[in-house]
């Protein structure tokens, strides 16, 4: 009988320590002179090569913000800080970890997710919290709109929309290449590989000989190559990441196989070079918000610049769009002079001829950045031309 | 009912009102927010996915890698039922249709898989739950890789806690009765249960498809308390993550499974700041658990408050008592 | 094409059979799945890296030394992770091996990034043309190391004393004590073969694909085990006829436009194949003792 006692007593006074607390416990002040921005990437798991990306884009930006000095509003200087959290590849843990941010780490904004369908995880804590989230990368066309039509009212993006990267790569295949028929590869796993290869479908004029499917993480094409390699087409269209692009690229040249290879800004990285080969990856195009060879903006040219020096490396298409994320809610701050999390919201629906590193944008009234795609052709591993589609 | 096992189930029951109470003053007075929120019904999601896991793996002995599988036809059969009737009522059918779904396809399965033994039925589960994440990830009305977003919510703490503690009551009446008894005896020696008359199969099949309508309730939830569904929630990394709670917490311990679930849950929200480093840890904490706890944190035993209020004296931990 | 996409089948489930060998005489001897297998492919490849880039060493020079040093991680691996498990539940044992795999790939992961590399191509890429059939010095060098791997493991097994010494344990661990036999070295030995065949393999893929990254070892991994289970866990022979099918199934469901259900139609195949013959192709059924 003593411990049913005991154990009462001891949850009255838990009961009543919550409550003490609880009545003590006063909304702490926000730290001043500093403005949160939350990073939700996936910095483990199977998209991580990404996500990691990502965070260095964002990391790097922060950086450059306070070397300048931060961001002025009302003569009050703030600096920036990134509070970047681990969403492990999974979608709920997206969630969760975007609630973590905006409700523990009272984030001004977020920059993340990496992908389409964490994004999506990720909207609901986002509009409980009425806090922006700016994904870099997350291309499905549905993502910022609601279910009735309208706007999705905090969630943006720096990434092409997939419809708009689909038609824009059909319209390149027929007018510049003057490809009539071609082969489709999609990566079957993401969003982003079948959004594209819908929209390239619809847009498309000339004949689509073969559509095949591989999924993230795949190595070996050989089937899917043997297959279409006695059949009649003038370029290949592949529509995933550089990881297995440059695998399929490679594979494809060693059976001889010597068409144009098109494809989205997935493959927008240096290493795609690396993984197929320099030889290899000859006669090949893809969808770029800049390029290293032709830059368009000035931003480009500082951050192109500063990321050589600092990583001895060329930034690729994942770090620039995350960069610009965090220039986008500078750019909203300064325009709205607050750094209240309504006003970078609105500030960010206004976002009009922003000078990124990703090319000049304007936000569309979806939140989608109306920019124009370079197609950058690279020959032995170089970028040499790139071509405007308008 | 005699009155010392009212005693224990009042206790039981005791103890269960003093977790209501507790979370319900903490909200009340902020300590736990939004997020605070979000941990405790993801935790109760994975706890009742586990538990079903637990009567397949723990009770019955089948070694099932395709838990993932079972869920993703619930999360898809809420998710696609309460978009197109957003109400309370589509989704409690939502749940019944993605539970009997689910417990058919484990029928299906479970007949003929349910003969082999060991890894080969764990490859044959895994090879279910593959085939299904694929077949979602093609078909129209599932939307692909992208999956369907915008999902109601219908899921708050309260009902993930009570279907929790429901779920949670079941599997522990079914393991005290007389089916419980023939599905553990099949577990503990097989053929020596089969001499005895027991339908060896049919008893495997009954744990397999309860534990698969469970797992089916654990994604309906999760896809209207998260709101999206999609093909990748459900890998074989998803059974994996629910199996490590169910064998941390001790295989065939339905108490260990609710301990782990929490523990785990809790690390979860502090390895969130470890960034790359995070499954380092993780890995880390798990060989470590392995090597001092193998038989996992309770065994096979089961906390017990008869022994904690109403015992005297006595060694406590020998027992293996499944009362109270 | 049928005949080429046959090759192509062969040599994708060379790949598989590599890893496959591993993981059946592990699993032979002391009835675990280890999930860290694949990794030690993972890691084999990253060591060839280093020796070939960093180095500069002849690619077969490189070969040796990344599985002798894969050989002693193996067995450091069982030391640490799996020996004091080995009177535990089974199930304890294969966490901590799936702890061991978290801890392989998200350490590779966390200290050199989880982006791809590009594997040096230490040996030149040559095609040959047979009519309409074309195959590369690197394709045949896959299978035919495959092979030869396989042979010599048969020999090690059958005619050597560690050989005779690993199937007495494998058959019955008591009694190979009251032989003499020393099982704890039996079982390291069993590894270190296991992790340098692993090494080997993934040495071997990095230069077919080349690329290679922390995760490299997770699907393969995967199929691997799905193989040595397919020809019947814990038979050498069995591991390769399983790497060789699986293969072939998944060239040709993609040839025959599956692509879409690739896996699903590999996974179906298995389950109805396990259904005919529930311990593998090669499997005995075992009588079970009461």
């Amino acid at each position: 009988m003593k411990k049913i006692i005991a154990i009462v007593v001891a949850f009255v006074v838990v009961i009543g320590g919550v409550i003490g607390f609880g009545m003590m416990k006063k909304t702490g002040n926000k730290t001043a002179n500093i403005v949160k921005i939350g990073g939700v990437f996936d910095t483990s798991g199977n998209v991580s090569a990404y996500g990691q990306a990502e965070q260095k884009g964002a990391n790097f930006a922060v950086k450059h913000i306070n070397a300048a000095g931060g961001v002025k509003v009302d003569g009050k200087t703030y600096k920036f800080k990134m509070v970047n959290k681990d969403s492990k590849s999974d979608n709920t843990e997206a969630a969760s970890v975007t609630t973590n941010l905006i409700n523990n780490n009272q984030v001004n904004a977020i920059v993340g997710p990496v992908v389409t369908s964490a994004v999506q995880a990720a909207i609901p804590s986002a509009t409980k919290g009425k806090t922006p989230v700016i994904s870099p990368t997350a291309g499905a066309d549905s993502i910022t709109v609601q279910k009735n039509g309208t706007v999705q009212p905090y969630i943006f993006r720096a990434q092409f929309k997939n419809s708009y990267l689909g038609t824009k790569m059909a319209k390149f295949a027929t007018d510049t290449i003057k490809a009539r028929n071609v082969i489709v590869f999609q990566d079957n796993s993401s969003d982003y590989g079948t959004g594209i290869t819908a929209a390239f479908k619809k847009a498309y004029t000339g004949n689509i000989v073969e559509t095949d499917s591989y999924q993230a993480g795949d190595t070996d094409f050989q089937a899917m190559l043997t297959k279409i390699k006695n059949k009649k087409f003038d370029a290949i269209v592949i529509n995933g990441y550089y990881t297995e692009a440059g695998a399929i690229l490679k594979q494809a040249r060693d059976m001889g196989i010597a068409v144009p290879v098109i494809g989205p800004d997935g493959l927008g990285d240096p290493k795609l070079a690396e993984i197929a080969g320099n030889k290899n990856t000859s006669n090949v195009y893809y969808a770029a918000h800049f390029s290293t060879k032709a830059l368009s903006t000035d931003a480009a040219k500082t951050f192109v610049k500063s990321y050589r020096k600092d990583y001895q490396q060329e930034p690729s298409q994942f770090t620039a769009l995350s960069y610009d994320a965090v220039y986008m809610i500078k750019q909203a701050i300064e325009d709205e002079k607050s750094i209240d999390k309504a006003k970078i919201t609105a500030g960010l629906a206004k976002i009009k001829n922003f000078e990124g590193t990703t090319g000049k944008m304007t936000m569309d009234k979806f939140h989608n950045p109306k920019k124009s795609i370079v197609m950058v052709g690279v020959q032995n591993g170089k970028d040499t031309t790139a071509t405007v589609v308008k | 009912m005699d009155k010392a096992h009212i005693k224990y189930t009042l206790s039981w029951a005791t103890l269960t009102l003093m977790i209501i109470i507790l979370i319900f003053v903490m909200t009340m007075f902020g300590i736990i927010g939004p997020y605070g929120m979000t941990t405790i019904v993801l935790i109760g999601i994975n706890l009742i996915a586990a538990v079903g896991l637990n009567l397949v793996i723990g009770m019955s002995g089948q070694f099932s890698l395709g838990h993932a599988g079972f869920m993703a036809i619930g999360a898809y059969a809420t998710a696609l039922i309460v978009t197109s009737v957003p109400t309370i009522f589509g989704f409690i059918i939502s749940l019944f249709v993605g539970a009997i779904l689910s417990g058919i396809v484990a029928l299906i399965v479970g007949i003929p898989t349910l003969r082999l033994r060991g890894d080969y039925l764990a490859i044959a589960t895994l090879g279910v739950s593959e085939i299904i994440r694929i077949l979602i990830m093609n078909f129209k009305i599932t939307r692909g890789p992208a999956g369907i977003f915008a999902i109601p919510a219908f899921v708050n703490w309260q009902v993930v806690f009570g279907l929790g503690v429901l779920s949670i009551i079941i599997v522990v009446n079914l393991v005290r009765s007389p089916t419980g008894r023939a599905i553990i005896a099949v577990r503990d020696n097989e053929i020596a249960a089969e001499s005895l008359g027991i339908n060896t199969t049919k008893y495997k099949v009954i744990a397999f498809v309860l534990g698969a309508i469970l797992a089916a309730i654990a994604g309906g939830l999760r896809a209207s308390f998260i709101q999206s569904v999609s093909p990748q929630d459900f890998t074989f990394m998803q059974s994996i993550t629910i199996l490590i709670i169910v064998v941390l917490g001790g295989i065939g311990s339905i108490s260990g499974t609710v301990l782990t679930a929490v523990a785990l849950g809790i690390l979860d929200v502090v390895l969130q700041n470890f960034g790359s480093l995070r499954m380092v840890v993780y890995a880390v904490v798990l060989i470590i658990v392995m090597l001092f706890r193998p038989q996992g944190l309770l065994g096979r035993s089961e906390f017990s408050l008869k022994k904690m209020l109403f015992d005297s004296g006595g060694d406590h931990d020998k027992g293996r008592s499944k009362d109270a | 094409m049928i005949i080429q996409q046959l090759i192509n089948g062969m040599i994708l489930g060379s790949v598989y059979a590599l890893l496959a060998l591993g993981y059946t005489m592990v699993y032979g001897i002391i009835k675990l799945i280890n999930f860290a297998h694949g990794d030690i492919y993972m890691l084999g490849a990253y060591f060839g890296y280093f020796f070939l880039r960093v180095l500069h060493l002849n690619f077969f020079i490189a070969l040796i030394f990344s599985m002798a040093i894969c050989a002693v991680l193996g067995m450091l691996i069982e030391f640490i992770a799996y020996r004091p498990l080995r009177h535990s539940p089974r199930i304890a044992v294969l966490i901590s091996a799936l702890g061991v795999s978290f801890l392989l790939e998200n350490g590779m992961s966390y200290l050199f990034g989880s982006d791809k590399r590009s594997f040096p191509q230490a040996i030149k890429t040559i095609q040959y043309h047979f009519g309409s059939l074309q195959i590369s010095n690197i394709q045949i060098i896959i299978i035919t190391t495959a092979i030869i791997l396989m042979i010599l493991l048969n020999i090690i097994v059958k005619k050597t004393k560690m050989g005779r010494a690993m199937r007495a344990v494998s058959a019955d661990e008591e009694a190979a004590i009251l032989m003499g036999i020393n099982v704890n070295r039996t079982i390291s030995f069993t590894f270190a073969i296991g992790s340098a065949l692993a090494a080997a393999g993934g040495m071997l893929i990095g230069l077919y694909y080349n690329n290679i990254d922390p995760l490299m070892g997770m699907t393969p991994g995967i199929k691997a085990f799905v193989a040595a289970v397919l020809g019947g866990i814990g038979i050498i022979p069995g591991a390769a006829l399983g790497g060789w099918l699986i293969g072939i199934l998944e060239t040709m469901t993609q040839a025959v436009g599956l692509s879409n259900y690739k896996d699903a139609v590999v996974y179906a195949i298995l389950i109805i194949i396990l259904l005919l013959k529930p311990t593998g192709i090669l499997g005995k059924n075992k009588r079970e003792k009461v």
